[in-house]
Parts: C-alpha cells; structure tokens; sequence
C-alpha cells in the first residue's frame, strides 16, 4: 500500500516537474513573452519588481526570461544527446546480445572504451574539431550516452535469448536480426523507456556543466550552467542571480529522476516487491 | 501423534485456499501428500510452519507435541521452525546463496539456533551431511552450488534439514527436479530416516507413483480439502477411487496404432559433440521413419537436450551427418516449459500463425481444433491459460505449417499427471492423423512407454541400447538401461497392479 502511494506521488511530482519544464521552454519561444538576450545596462541588478519578477542581472536583462530560454537549450541538448544515446546505443546492444562471438566482443569492448571518459573530457576533445557551442554539447553527451544504451540493452536482452519462443521463432524460419527486432525489441522496451527517462536528467545536469567551464551553449543563446558562471562573481551582490538557475536545474533533474524511478516501479513488478 | 492438524483453513484476500484441512503425523511414518497443481499441498505445508503467504489469515488448530501453534508468538515460533520442524524445498539452484559453500547452509541453523562455534559447527554439519548420504570424497566446505550436481544438493539441503534432529520433516516436491535414478535413492533416505531416526515425514509431491514406494499413508488434495486418505498398502479402486484414478492416469497407456514402417524422415549418423571439449554426444546414430516416435531416454546430462537441439538446427554438431527434411519450418520443436515457448506480449493466436508466411485465421482456428482448444484461445494471452492449454497451444504452432518431424523436448514433463494422459493421447493421435515422425525426449519412462514405438537409450552421451519401446522396458539388457527401469515408479506394478484390480 505505502510503495503504491508512494509511486502515485513519485510519478504525479515528477510529471509536474517536467510538464512545467517543458510550459516553459514553449513559453520561452512563444512571440510574445520579450526577448530576454536585449541587454539593457542601465537597468541592471535590479531587484524582483512587478516588470521584472525575478529582477535583471549585471547586464539588464530580465532574469525570469532569462531562465525560461535556458530551458529550451537544456531540453534541446538533452534530448538531442539522448536522441543519439538511444539511437545508436539501443541497436548495438540488441545486437551484441542477437550475436556471440567477434561481433558482441567488440561492441562491448568499445562501449566499456568509451564509457571510461566522462562527457566533459569528450567535449574537450571535440572543442578542437568543433569548437564550442550547442552542438559539441549534444555531439559529447550523446556520445556519452551511446556505451550507457548499449549496456541496458544488451542486459535486457541477452535473457530473453535463452528463452524458447526465441527458438520457436527460428524454427519458423525468423533470422536472427528479424527476431531481435520482432520478439526482442518490445520486451526490452520498457527498460530502455525507464534508461531515457534518467538519461534526459543526467543530460540536462550535463549540459550545465559543460555551459559553465564555457565547451556548451556560447552567448547570447541563454543557458542555465552559464548563468550560473556569470552570477559566480556575483554571489555577493546578488545571490538570487546563482539561487534561480541553480534551483531550476535541480527541480529538473529531481523531476525526470522521479519519473524514472516510478515508471521502473510501475514495469518491474519485481522491484516493486523488493520495496519495504 | 507427534502433529495434530483440524480444520486449518486459510484466505487470501477473501479466496479461501485451504477449507479445513484435517492431518496427523505419527513418529517414524510418512505421509504422502498429493494432488494436482493448484490443490493447496504446499500451502498446507508452510501452514504448519506458520508461514502462511504475506496477507494471508490462518485459521484451525495445529498441535505439535500437545502445544498449539497458532496461539505462539514469533520469536516461540522461530524457535520452533528449524529446530523441531525441519523444511526441505525443489532442489533448485535458487534455493542456494551462490556465493557460499554448500557445507555453510548447513551450519546456518546449527550456529543460529544452538550458538556453536564455527569448527563445532561444521563437525555437526560433518555428520548431518554423512546422514544425508552426501558423498564423502567431496569436502562440502570447499564446493560452491554451482560445482555439485543436483541430487548432492538436494542432499545437502536435506543435511542442513537434519542438523538440528527435528521431530518432523516436511519436504515440497523434494524430487521433481531430478531424475529417476537420483529420485529414488532420495525417497529410499527419507524411508530410512524415518525408520531409524523415529521422525515423522510430510511428504507434498504430485507424482504418486513415486511417492508410494515409500509412504505409509496418502492422502489426496483436491481444492483446499484433503478428499481421500489412505493406507498405502490399502489403495484399492474400490475404496479409494480417486487415488486409483491418479494411478490409472500415470501409467503408461501404451501407444494407441502400431507403427508400420514409412519412408526414412531422419538419418543420423555418426554425431559427436562437445562442451568446452568435456563430450556431451558420442557417435549417435539412428533412422526415423514417416509416422514413428522415436523416444529418447536417459538420466540427466545425458546429452538428450542437446540431441534434440541438433536435429532441429538449432545447434550445430561438430562431426557427423544428418539427413532430414529440408527448408525452413520443415521441424518444428515443442518445448518443456509451456509459459517460456511464448511471447507474453503476444496473443496465442500470434504466436501460433508465426510460422506460416501470411498469417490466415482459419488456419489458426483450425490448428486450435487440432488439438483441442476453442477457436476462441487466439485472442487469448499465454499467462491467462493453463499450463496444459498452452502447451496444446504450443503444438498447435508446430503443426501449423505441416511439418515433417516435430522434436519434443520434455514437452509434458511441467504437466500435471491428468493434463499429462490428454496431451499424450493428442500426440499419439496427430501422429496417426498426420503420418508425422516425432522425436520424443523424456526422462520418464512411463511417457516414454506411451508415445513412443522405439526407443534409444542414452548414456552419457553414447546410444547404450535401442530397440522396440515395449521390448527395451520389459526387458533391457544393458545394466543403464536396468537402473532406469528400476527406478521408474510409474513402471512398477505393485500396487492396482491390473491382475489384483481384476480379482
């Protein structure tokens, strides 16, 4: 009874969360809300006022616009590098789990190869070939997220090719890709949806990290890690300029972690019986 | 009497599971319980540990030595379990921490319940696991799970059962897992350690052939009530009519048309294999003709999975030939376990139009009319059916594409004794109907005896015998095939042998 209220709460905020999240960055590039990148130096550190509810900071511009366009480029990052992630990620782990031999070694060799550099010594690398901005932080945290995709699901996988319907597939004459798509690919789904939920997290965390020590979004495109580097000399004058950004990551990364958390309850009824 | 078992009763969300069960246990007997899956026999016996399923209320009295079991609280009742009763579950390799040695699951409950050092304890364990006739060239102390068979750790879980002398044993379908040979000389220690240690044994098995060689007494579960009981040695069609019929249902019924040779469908010859170069078959040979059932026998390990797999191409050999039917579909394969032969996200009817190339409805209706399931079981899911259903399910999508040999790999071995006869008989007769040659892999002989017309003998990896089924059984002459036959209760006559059942 409790893990279900539990569970029922869990999924409820984090929908919240993320839907809120998500209210924003359309809002954010709806025509109607200013554009918060006008700067405005005459106007600058001004306190929460009914114009500017979350007040301006060094430069004039207004705070609140400020951290919704931050939420379109932490989703847009995130998805994109997810996009990427799971692309690629997801079928090579379905076939190293479909093929023993050569082919499994070396896709799984690669993703531990891979896996062993964390995203910011990616984008370092990729800052040479190209250079800072949006695009090298989706490039580096997607590919990031490949060998992470291809564990999960090769790990879903590999279980399932044990079982007997497999062989029943092949005795009907199903080659090995045609059952990996058909018989394994929906069982393993649900696992990969829980994976891109608490990916999407991490990718957002992610992306303000690389913004803040400057290898992600450039200026002007507002973003919540640089935000966070601007108000750093700050602190002092104007802690709300750190507290904002700083608060709106963590309420994302906190939503697309409880959603994940609730929805891997809701698909393995085994975890939901380990629960106290 | 040592237990005292009346009206125990138990519900689970309102569902009355077990409706007034009334048992006793007297030292230095055995009672057998049995009856089809579902009929509460294990149930009955986490009852009389008190360890009813979470959510679960018990009901009745239970009385042990006179004391009432009900009315104790947990911690009395922890003392209790493990100490006076003892428990021994399915060998499986779930019901061993891997990561300890065999010998430490002994000397859990010694050191738990008597407080012993770790070098007392294992002496103590020593000597349980001598009582369980663990093999003594094997230091239990030094072997994970994984490194001992499945017989030794049945035996190892019956040692760790008897550490602490308890006064009952109850022991969950202690020899399904294994097979006949080990299974015997399972239920042979349990005869004895009631006959020289004075305990009193509960027995919950579904397989009653088995179980009367060695009970004093059985009693028959049906739906949460126990509906005959009886003296072993007194079971008569007469008085005990359902436990006569459980026998009939066990007993091999004979294949029903004789074979009359056809054109060869198989040719083996000559096939080795291997696992990580330890041989699993040696140089197997054999013809199957249009229209034969060919049974496969032989204790486990003795490559007959791995035959099986062969023939369907589903593993390679490593040398030899085999000519069968060519092109895809042209074998099919029906499976041990009925749940795992199918997609749970796809419907039965999905799954059985998956081997024809345009998936057509009446065929599916009709292949579900072929073995006897209501057109209406397509739209059905696999864990919504019974086991039995889907395992007629499952031959119902090997035949679909008319195929012309179908490889049973212990296909009615996870059934249960009556569903068991039916699936037979539907073989048996699609066989006829169909003209279709069946390799039938078994590690019962009473099947194997009642599907199939020949028979090879397996042992370690190498053909030992072969020849007429019948005649194989009534008298085999080499001494592997000797030991399986006298290790198969459903093949003894001793009791509702068919000439007392006719005076």
């Amino acid at each position: 009874m409790r893990v279900k209220l539990l569970q029922g709460v869990g999924l409820r905020v984090g929908t919240c969360l993320i839907g809120g999240l998500v209210l924003m960055a359309v809002m954010a590039l709806s025509p109607w809300v200013n554009d918060p990148t006008l700067i405005h130096v005459a106007s600058k550190l001004q306190a929460p006022s009914f114009e500017h509810w979350l007040g301006t900071d060094h430069l004039g511009r207004d705070e609140l616009g400020l951290v919704m366009r931050g939420a379109v480029a932490s989703l847009g990052v995130a998805v994109a590098a997810v996009g990427i992630g799971a692309g690629i990620g997801v079928p090579l782990g379905l076939m190293a789990a479909a093929r023993e031999g050569w082919l499994r070694q070396v896709i799984m060799r690669a993703s531990d190869f891979i896996f062993a550099f964390p995203a910011l010594v990616i984008a370092i690398l990729l800052h040479d070939t190209l250079g800072a901005g949006m695009l090298n932080a989706m490039v580096a945290i997607g590919i990031f997220n490949i060998p992470v995709f291809a564990r999960t699901a090769f790990g879903s996988a590999q279980p399932i090719w044990t079982l007997d319907f497999i062989r029943a597939a092949r005795l009907s004459g199903k080659g090995t890709y045609r059952i990996a798509v058909v018989h394994v690919l929906p069982l393993i789904l649900p696992a990969m949806i829980v994976q891109v939920t608490i990916q999407l997290g991490l990718g957002i965390l992610a992306e303000a990290g690389l913004s803040y020590v400057g290898l992600g979004v450039t200026p002007p495109i507002p973003s919540w890690g640089r935000m966070l580097n601007e108000a750093q000399t700050l602190i002092a004058i104007a802690p709300r300029l750190a507290l904002v950004p700083g608060i709106a990551i963590a309420l994302a990364v906190f939503g697309f972690t409880l959603l994940g958390d609730a929805l891997s309850l809701t698909i393995d009824p085994r975890r939901r019986e380990r629960q106290p | 009497m040592l237990m005292d078992v009346h009206a125990l009763c138990l519900a689970l969300n309102e569902t009355p599971l077990l409706k007034g069960v009334d048992l006793s246990l007297k030292s230095g007997s055995i009672l057998g319980l049995v009856g089809a899956s579902g009929s509460g026999k294990s149930l009955t016996a986490l009852s009389l540990l008190v360890l009813p399923p979470l959510g679960s209320k018990l009901s009745g009295t239970i009385q042990l030595n006179g004391r009432s079991l009900l009315t104790l609280g947990d911690a009395e009742l922890c003392g209790i379990r493990g100490s006076a009763i003892g428990m021994v579950f399915q060998e499986s390799a779930s019901s061993f921490d891997p990561l300890r040695t065999v010998g430490d699951h002994v000397t859990e409950s010694i050191r738990w319940h008597l407080g012993l050092g770790r070098e007392a304890a294992r002496i103590k364990a020593r000597q349980a696991l001598k009582r369980a006739e663990f093999p003594a060239d094997i230091d239990a102390f030094k072997r994970y799970p994984h490194e001992v068979s499945g017989g030794q750790r049945q035996r190892a879980m019956i040692a760790a059962a008897l550490v602490l002398s308890p006064q009952l044993l109850l022991a969950d379908e202690p020899t399904t897992a294994l097979d006949v040979t080990t299974q015997a000389s399972i239920l042979t220690l349990f005869r004895r350690l009631a006959n020289e240690d004075k305990m009193a044994i509960l027995i919950v098995s579904h397989d009653l052939p088995a179980i009367a060689t060695i009970a004093d007494e059985v009693a028959l579960m049906e739906k949460g009530t126990i509906v005959e009981r009886s003296a072993t040695s007194q079971m008569s069609a007469e008085r005990t009519p359902k436990l006569a019929a459980l026998f009939a249902s066990a007993r091999p019924r004979g294949s029903s048309a004789q074979f009359s040779g056809g054109d060869a469908v198989l040719r083996v010859s000559g096939i080795c294999h291997a696992y990580s170069s330890k041989p699993s078959l040696n140089d197997v040979s054999f013809t199957l003709r249009k229209g034969e059932c060919l049974g496969v026998v032989g204790q486990s390990g003795s490559g007959k999975s791995t035959l099986a797999r062969i023939v369907a191409g589903l593993s390679k050999s490593s040398t030899g030939n085999i000519e069968g039917p060519k092109g895809t579909g042209r074998v099919q394969m029906v499976f041990q376990d009925p749940l795992g032969s199918f997609n749970p996200r796809w419907t039965l009817g999905q799954s059985i139009a998956e081997p024809l190339r345009t998936s057509r409805r009446d065929e599916v209706e009709n292949a579900l009319r072929d073995v006897g399931l209501d057109p209406s079981f397509a739209h059905q899911y696999p864990h919504e059916v019974s086991g039995g259903q889907a395992q007629r399910a499952a031959i119902a999508r090997a035949l679909i594409a008319k195929p012309d040999l179908l490889v049973l790999d212990e296909a009615v071995s996870a059934l249960d004794v009556a569903v068991r006869g039916q699936v037979l008989d539907l073989l048996d007769s699609l066989r006829v109907r169909y003209g279709l040659a069946m390799l039938f892999i078994t590690h019962d002989l009473g099947v194997a005896r009642s599907v199939a017309n020949r028979l090879l003998v397996l042992h370690e990896g190498s053909v030992v015998e072969e020849g007429v089924a019948s005649e194989v059984l009534s008298n085999p002459r080499n001494p592997h095939t000797q030991a399986l036959v006298a290790a198969s209760p459903s093949l003894n006559d001793k009791f509702f042998a068919p000439e007392r059942s006719a005076d």
